[in-house]
C-alpha cells in the first residue's frame, strides 16, 4: 500500500498543476505573450499564498472581453489579489473561492470588515458566501453598508438558513428597504431598456431538464 | 548413423549429479524471481487504484452532473439583433449564451448558477454592453462598462 498512496500523491499533485497549467493556458490564448506573463506572475504569486486563482482568471477575462487595455487588466488582477487576501485575513484567515470572491464584492460595497468577523464566528460551521452576497446586494439596491450588515447579522444570529437569506433582497419592498435605510433614497425601482419594467434575474421554480451548456 | 551421436546421446540421458549447494542455489533464485513477480503485480495493482482514485477526483470535479439553481434572464430590447449573456459563470464569454428572442422583443434564456454572487452583463449585437435594467448593479467598475449583480440560493438543483 506504500506504492498506492505514493502514487496517488503524485498523481495528485501532477493533476493539480495541470489544473493550474490549464487555467494559465487559457490566458495564454487570450493576451499578448508580455501581458501573459504578467498575468502569470500575480497567479503564481496568488497561488503560493494559498488564494484562489479562478476570481483573477475571471477578472482578466473579463477585461480582455472589454477590450481594456492590458496596464489597465494586470493592475486590475493585482488588486484583486490584494483584495482577497484582505478579505480572507477578515474572514478569520481562511475561505473558499467563493466566500473569498463573495466577502471581496461585500467589502468593496462598503460592508465593514468586522461584519465579515461576525458573520465567520455566528456561523463557524457553514458557509458565510450567502450572507456576504445578500450584504452586498443590499447595499447595491441603496441600503446603507451599516443598516445591510446589521440586518444581514440579526437574521444569522437567528440561525436563518442560506435560501432565506438569499430571498431578502427580492423580498423587501421599497418600503422595507427604506426602513433600513431611514431618510435615505430607497429602492430604485429599475426601468427596461424598452421603457417598461422587467422582473430581471429570476430563480427558475423548476430547473429544465437539459443540461446546461458548460463554458 | 555414426557412433559419435550414439556417445552424446548415452551422455544427455546420464543423470545430473548436482552437488546440494547448487540445489539451494538455484531454488533461492526461483524464489528471489517469485517475489519479484510478486512485487511487480502489486505495483501493477496500485498503479491501478490510483488510476482509478484519480479517474473517480477528475469525474467528481470536472464532470459532474449539472449542478446549481436555474436563473432566468431576460432584456427587453426588440430592436437588437443578437444578445448575448455574459458573466463569471462562463468566464465571460462573449458567444457561449446567446438570449433567444420571444415575440414580444424580449430576450431571453436561463442558465444554471451555483449558489452565491454572481456578476454579469448583456451584449447587445456584438459591441454595446449593457447591464441588466433590472437587477442592482455590482460594486465598481473596473473596466468601465458596469456589471450586473445576482444572488444565488441553493437548493433548486
Amino acid at each position: 500500500m506504500k506504492y498506492a498512496g505514493a502514487v496517488v500523491l503524485a498523481l495528485a499533485v501532477v493533476t493539480v498543476r495541470l489544473d493550474a497549467q490549464g487555467n494559465d493556458d487559457r490566458l495564454r490564448g487570450v493576451f499578448d505573450p508580455p501581458t501573459y506573463a504578467s498575468l502569470h506572475a500575480v497567479l503564481d504569486s496568488a497561488r503560493a499564498a494559498g488564494l484562489p486563482t479562478e476570481p483573477l482568471i475571471d477578472k482578466a477575462l473579463e477585461g480582455s472581453a472589454k477590450h481594456a487595455s492590458s496596464d489597465r487588466i494586470v493592475a486590475v488582477v493585482r488588486d484583486l489579489s490584494a483584495r482577497l487576501a484582505d478579505t480572507r485575513t477578515a474572514l478569520g484567515g481562511y475561505g473558499t473561492a467563493d466566500e473569498l470572491s463573495a466577502g471581496t464584492a461585500a467589502l468593496r460595497a462598503g460592508i465593514a470588515p468586522a461584519t465579515l468577523a461576525d458573520l465567520r464566528r455566528l456561523r463557524h460551521n457553514e458557509q458565510v458566501t450567502i450572507p456576504l452576497a445578500v450584504a452586498a446586494e443590499l447595499v447595491a439596491r441603496g441600503v446603507r453598508p451599516d443598516s445591510a450588515s446589521a440586518q444581514v447579522l440579526r437574521l444569522a444570529a437567528a440561525g436563518a438558513r442560506d435560501v432565506e437569506l438569499a430571498a431578502l433582497p427580492r423580498s423587501a419592498s421599497p418600503s422595507v428597504i427604506s426602513s433600513l435605510y431611514p431618510g435615505g433614497p430607497g429602492l430604485s425601482a429599475p426601468t427596461a431598456l424598452d421603457g417598461g419594467k422587467s422582473s430581471g434575474p429570476v430563480e427558475a421554480g423548476k430547473p429544465p431538464k437539459r443540461s446546461p451548456q458548460r463554458p | 548413423m555414426p557412433e559419435w551421436i550414439d556417445l552424446v546421446a548415452e551422455e544427455l540421458r546420464s543423470p545430473v549429479d548436482l552437488s546440494s549447494l547448487a540445489t539451494a542455489r538455484i531454488m533461492a533464485a526461483v524464489r528471489a524471481d517469485a517475489a519479484r513477480r510478486r512485487r511487480r503485480a502489486r505495483a501493477w495493482q496500485a498503479l491501478a487504484a490510483a488510476a482509478v482514485v484519480v479517474l473517480a477526483i477528475g469525474i467528481a470535479v470536472y464532470a459532474r452532473p449539472a449542478d446549481g439553481t436555474a436563473v432566468h434572464f431576460a432584456l427587453p430590447i426588440p430592436a437588437a439583433h443578437e444578445v448575448v449573456l455574459v458573466g463569471d459563470f462562463n468566464h465571460w464569454d462573449t458567444h457561449a449564451t446567446p438570449l433567444r428572442r420571444t415575440t414580444n422583443g424580449t430576450w431571453q434564456t436561463t442558465v444554471r448558477l451555483k449558489p452565491g454572487a454572481h456578476v454579469y452583463s448583456f451584449v447587445v449585437d456584438g459591441n454595446r454592453w449593457v447591464p441588466d435594467p433590472a437587477a442592482p448593479l455590482a460594486p465598481g467598475s473596473d473596466f468601465g462598462a458596469p456589471n450586473s449583480l445576482v444572488t444565488v440560493a441553493p437548493g433548486t438543483t
